[in-house]
């Protein structure tokens, strides 16, 4: 037999294969399709092949729909669920009848105190992969990024408006209002709103501050040192040395995470690769470091990820891959 | 300016309740262990609540978790168990059971390595698709993710069956080809890892 023939027979016995695994094949194709499996070791090694090949395709569609940052937001609410309901049964106390009395006394007047103590404290909080917008008695608003933290007292809310900055950043849209000063706290630091809207972000040593509208009043606790920061401005309060520094906003996207509106003009192909990571909690990888010079130039506002990103590819002319949860850029 | 843990420190960060390294644990993983139990259990939502029930006992046990293996080998194998649990008990309940033919699934050493190069096989087969001919990868296309029987896609694209056919084997028989080299490529770094970690 010729090569052309036993390619002629090869074709010949995928095809079956194909409509045998489609479900279209004919009881006699199928009856011959088993007889030639079982002549040759080799025909059966090409049958398993091709049945493979079939069902790693049927795989690799659905891992191309697979959505990382849903399936992980979904498994976020049933820890959230599962720590909630699971958290009593680990207190689980095994004493005697006098120390559970007092233990019992003890937790109804932890309790008492806790309620009044919480009925006033209220506390603003987000995880590592959230954000979240909350609105103040007094109708201010204020975004908090991941892993933020705030209190404030709800009954002095309405005599002082005095937030308290635990951890975390977050943005502030201010209502104005001249007799009742707002302020937000951290540690040493407080800064005072003439009505405005500002961020201010915590880091391991110092916090910054950046003020969109309006203008903010920097002071420390104890010292006399003072600032003034008005829109587009920024300032960085160093928490060892106790020091303001004033500067000027150079990040436009510092507040990304509270409006989704990015904006890059001839921003190179790694700064918007670190924003977007910032903005959106992703893995993003540019596979060629030649990519990395590249600019880009455009807006985007309130937009999901992936067109972001099919936008960024469709200009640039990129391809896009998803690997191992991170998304690359070729 | 992010730091890179190992293994046992991501296991001690997520113990002291670190999200940002469970989620990004879970970011590296969740396509790969996803598809590894879909081969098992043919069925998308199971699939995604077995990856889903291995991640919360991660979280909620990973103090006293002791893995001796990579924590991706570790994670492979939980995902293979949960699987077959899964399976067992939908063949339990009646109404599911007919949609499941898993009778025979023996978990083996050659399991484990696949579980491994899995998401590298799709990945790979990816790139394969992308090398072949345009009309070719459309037809190709339009009977797997589309579902359509060859007569259905030559009604469509106004082609004969016998075209349809041709380039269907066409593509099955490049892909072959394509991974069988591939295929040394995973061979070599299987021996490779496994020098390695003598």
């Amino acid at each position: 037999m010729s090569d052309f023939n036993i390619n002629e027979e090869e074709s010949f016995y995928i095809s079956l294969i194909i409509q045998e695994r489609e479900g279209t094949i004919s009881p006699e194709d199928a009856e011959r399709l088993l007889e030639w499996r079982s002549l040759t070791p080799e025909n059966n090694a090409l049958y398993n092949d091709i049945s493979k090949i079939e069902s790693n395709l049927s795989l690799l569609e659905k891992y191309q729909h697979l959505n990382t940052e849903k399936s992980l937001a979904s498994l976020h609410k049933k820890l959230q669920h599962y720590e909630a309901e699971n958290k009593p049964k680990h207190q689980t106390l095994k004493l005697s009848n006098w120390l559970a009395i007092a233990a019992s006394l003890f937790l109804v007047l932890s309790a008492i105190f806790y309620i009044q103590h919480s009925l006033d404290t209220v506390t603003l909080k987000t995880a590592a992969f959230e954000t979240k917008q909350f609105i103040l008695p007094d109708q201010s608003r204020v975004t908090l990024n991941n892993n933020t933290l705030i209190t404030y007292s709800k009954n002095n809310f309405k005599d002082e408006r005095r937030l308290n900055l635990i951890n975390g950043e977050c943005f502030l849209d201010v209502v104005h209002n001249p007799t009742q000063p707002f302020s937000i706290h951290y540690k040493k630091l407080s800064i005072t709103d003439i009505g405005t809207s500002f961020n201010v972000e915590v880091l391991k040593n110092k916090v910054n501050v950046a003020v969109n509208s309006g203008e903010v009043k920097l002071s420390i606790k104890d010292q006399p040192t003072k600032a003034f920061v008005k829109a587009g401005e920024a300032a960085y309060y160093q928490i060892e040395e106790k020091t303001i520094k004033k500067t000027v906003i150079k990040n436009k996207n510092y507040k990304a995470y509270a409006d989704q509106n990015i904006y890059f003009k001839n921003t190179s192909l790694s700064e918007v690769v670190k924003t977007l990571e910032s903005v959106y909690h992703q893995k993003i990888v540019l596979k060629n470091t030649d990519l990395n010079a590249r600019k880009f130039t455009g807006e985007f506002k309130k937009q999901r990820l992936n067109d972001i990103i099919l936008v960024i590819a469709e200009t640039l002319n990129l391809k896009v891959t998803h690997e191992e949860g991170k998304i690359c850029f070729k | 300016m992010i730091k890179e843990f190992n293994d046992q420190e991501v296991l001690k960060e997520i113990a002291s309740k670190n999200y940002r390294e469970f989620d990004k644990l879970y970011r590296t993983h969740y396509k790969r262990l996803f598809v590894i139990s879909f081969k098992y259990t043919h069925h998308q939502e199971v699939s995604e609540e077995v990856v889903h029930d291995v991640f919360m006992k991660i979280w909620d046990q990973s103090s006293t978790l002791i893995i001796n293996q990579s924590l991706s080998a570790y994670l492979s194998k939980a995902v293979v168990n949960t699987s077959l649990n899964a399976l067992k008990k939908i063949k339990r309940s009646k109404e599911l059971a007919e949609n499941y033919q898993a009778d025979d699934i023996i978990f083996t050493d050659e399991d484990a390595d696949d579980t491994y190069f899995i998401e590298r096989k799709l990945i790979l087969l990816e790139e394969s698709i992308e090398k072949l001919p345009p009309q070719c990868k459309k037809i190709l296309f339009m009977s797997k993710y589309h579902k359509l029987k060859q007569q259905e896609i030559a009604a469509q694209l106004n082609i004969s069956i016998k075209t349809v056919k041709n380039h269907l084997t066409y593509a099955y028989k490049k892909l072959r080809e394509m991974g069988s080299s591939k295929e040394m490529l995973i061979i070599i770094m299987i021996v490779y890892i496994g020098l390695l970690s003598l």
